[in-house]
C-alpha cells in the first residue's frame, strides 16, 4: 500500500466514527433551522432573484415552491433522526445526503454563497459508506477510518482555502494591508467589536492573525493527541470570536471540527454514566417502592 | 463551485481610505407607513448579502424586487404589504481604517406592480 493510501485509509476507532455520526445527524436538522432557514421564506417569493448555484444550474432545478421545500424539510428531519440511531444506516444516510444537499444549494441559490457548509456536506455523503458502528465498538476500521480522513480534510481544506481566496483568488497581496476587518464591523459589529474602531491597528493586527491562522491549518494533521486537541480549542475560541464580534457563526463547521477529538473517550464515558444513573434509579426505586416493578427493570 | 467554493466570505480588499457600503430596503406600506424591509429568514427570506450581490441585476431592473413584496404577502398577510419599494445604500467613508460621517442615496425604486 503506498504512503497516500495508508494515510486516507489508517485505521480509526469505530466508536469515534459513530459518536461522530451521531452529532452529525442530530445536528443537520439544526442547521435546517439555524444556518439555511431561508430556503422556506425564499419559496415563498417569486422567482425573480433565484440564482441556481452550478449543480442545480447542470440538473435545471427550477426556483422551489413552499410545498417542495416544506416537504424536503420533513424529509431531512425525519432522515436524519433515523441515521442518528444507527438504524437504516444506509439508506436514511443516502437520503440525508442527497436532500441536504439538494436544500444547502437552494440555500445559496438567491445570491449570498456562504462557505461553511463544505465539511458537513462531505460529512453526510461519507458517513453512509461505513457498515455497523456503535458507541461501543471496540475495533478499528479501515472505512471508518477513510470516512473520518474526509471530513478532516475537509475542514482543514474550508480554511485553507479561505485564506487561498483572500491572498490569491480574489484580495491578493493586499489583502493584508486592506481595512476588511474594519469593513466587517462597520457593517455588522455587536457593542464588543465596535469600540475596536477607533483602534484601526488592533483590526489590523486582527486580519493578519486570522490569514496566518487559516493558512496554518494544515499542520493540524501532523500534529499528536494534545495537539489536535489543543487546535479544535483555538480554532473554536476564533468561531465564538466571531460569533460575538461580528454574529457570524460557523456552526455547520464547528461540529465538523469535532472529528479531530479522541471522540472514542466520549463514548466510553456515557454508556458508564447513563448504567450508573440506572443503577442509582433502581437501587432508589427498590428502596421506596419496594415490591413495585419499575419502568427501568 | 460550491459546496468547494467560491470561499469569497470576508476574502475582498477594502481600501484603508476606500469606503463602507450597506445596503437596505426600505418599503413604503399600504398603512401609510415607510419601514425597513427585513432581509433575514423570519423576515422576507432574502437576505442582505442576496441583494447586495444581485444590486448590479437589480439595478439594470428594479421588477427583479417583486419578489420581496409576494414574499412578504404570502408569509406576513395580516401586515401592512409594501406598494413601493427602496434600496438604499449607506456609505461610511474610511479614513485609514477609521468610519467617518456616513451618508445615504437612493440606488433603485420601484413601484410594487
Amino acid at each position: 500500500m503506498s504512503a497516500a493510501a495508508r494515510w486516507w485509509l489508517r485505521p480509526a476507532p469505530l466508536s469515534r466514527f459513530a459518536v461522530l455520526r451521531t452529532i452529525i445527524y442530530l445536528f443537520v436538522p439544526i442547521d435546517l433551522f439555524a444556518r439555511t432557514g431561508q430556503v422556506i421564506p425564499h419559496a415563498y417569493g417569486s422567482p425573480e432573484l433565484y440564482d441556481p448555484v452550478e449543480l442545480l444550474a447542470a440538473i435545471h432545478q427550477p426556483a422551489p415552491s413552499p410545498w417542495f421545500v416544506q416537504t424536503l424539510r420533513v424529509v431531512i428531519i425525519v432522515a436524519s433522526l433515523i441515521a442518528a440511531t444507527g438504524r437504516w444506516r444506509r439508506v436514511a444516510g443516502w437520503i440525508v445526503a442527497f436532500a441536504f444537499l439538494d436544500w444547502c444549494c437552494l440555500a445559496m441559490s438567491y445570491g449570498k454563497v456562504d462557505h461553511d457548509h463544505l465539511a458537513i456536506l462531505v460529512a453526510v455523503f461519507v458517513l453512509p459508506t461505513v457498515g455497523a458502528a456503535s458507541w461501543r465498538s471496540t475495533d478499528d476500521s479501515e472505512a471508518a477510518g477513510w470516512a473520518l480522513r474526509c471530513i478532516e480534510v475537509a475542514v482543514i481544506a474550508t480554511y485553507f482555502l479561505s485564506a487561498y481566496a483572500k491572498f490569491v483568488r480574489f484580495g491578493h497581496p493586499h489583502w493584508l494591508t486592506g481595512a476588511t476587518f474594519a469593513w466587517a464591523v462597520v457593517r455588522r459589529g455587536t457593542f464588543v467589536a465596535r469600540p475596536l474602531l477607533h483602534y484601526p491597528t488592533v483590526l489590523l493586527g486582527a486580519q493578519w492573525g486570522l490569514f496566518v491562522l487559516e493558512s496554518l491549518t494544515p499542520l493540524v494533521f501532523f500534529l499528536g493527541r494534545r495537539g489536535r486537541i489543543a487546535a479544535v480549542v483555538v480554532l473554536e475560541l476564533f468561531h465564538l470570536t466571531t460569533e460575538a464580534t461580528i454574529r457570524i457563526n460557523f456552526l455547520p463547521l464547528m461540529v465538523c471540527l469535532l472529528v479531530f477529538l479522541p471522540l472514542e473517550e466520549v463514548a466510553r464515558v456515557m454508556p458508564s454514566t447513563a448504567g450508573a444513573r440506572t443503577s442509582r434509579f433502581l437501587i432508589w426505586h427498590r428502596h421506596n417502592y419496594p415490591g413495585r416493578p419499575s419502568a427501568a427493570s | 463551485m460550491f459546496p468547494a467554493g467560491p470561499m469569497t466570505q470576508y476574502a475582498f480588499y477594502v481600501a484603508p481610505s476606500g469606503q463602507v457600503d450597506s445596503i437596505q430596503v426600505y418599503a413604503d406600506t399600504t398603512a401609510g407607513t415607510h419601514v425597513p424591509v427585513h432581509l433575514s429568514p423570519s423576515g422576507i427570506g432574502v437576505k442582505r448579502a442576496d441583494i447586495e450581490i444581485q444590486l448590479p441585476a437589480i439595478e439594470r431592473d428594479p421588477a427583479l424586487l417583486r419578489t420581496l413584496a409576494v414574499a412578504q404577502q404570502r408569509l406576513h398577510p395580516d401586515e401592512p404589504q409594501y406598494v413601493r419599494l427602496y434600496v438604499v445604500d449607506t456609505v461610511i467613508p474610511l479614513r485609514d481604517r477609521v468610519p467617518q460621517k456616513s451618508y445615504t442615496k437612493v440606488l433603485v425604486a420601484w413601484t410594487v406592480t
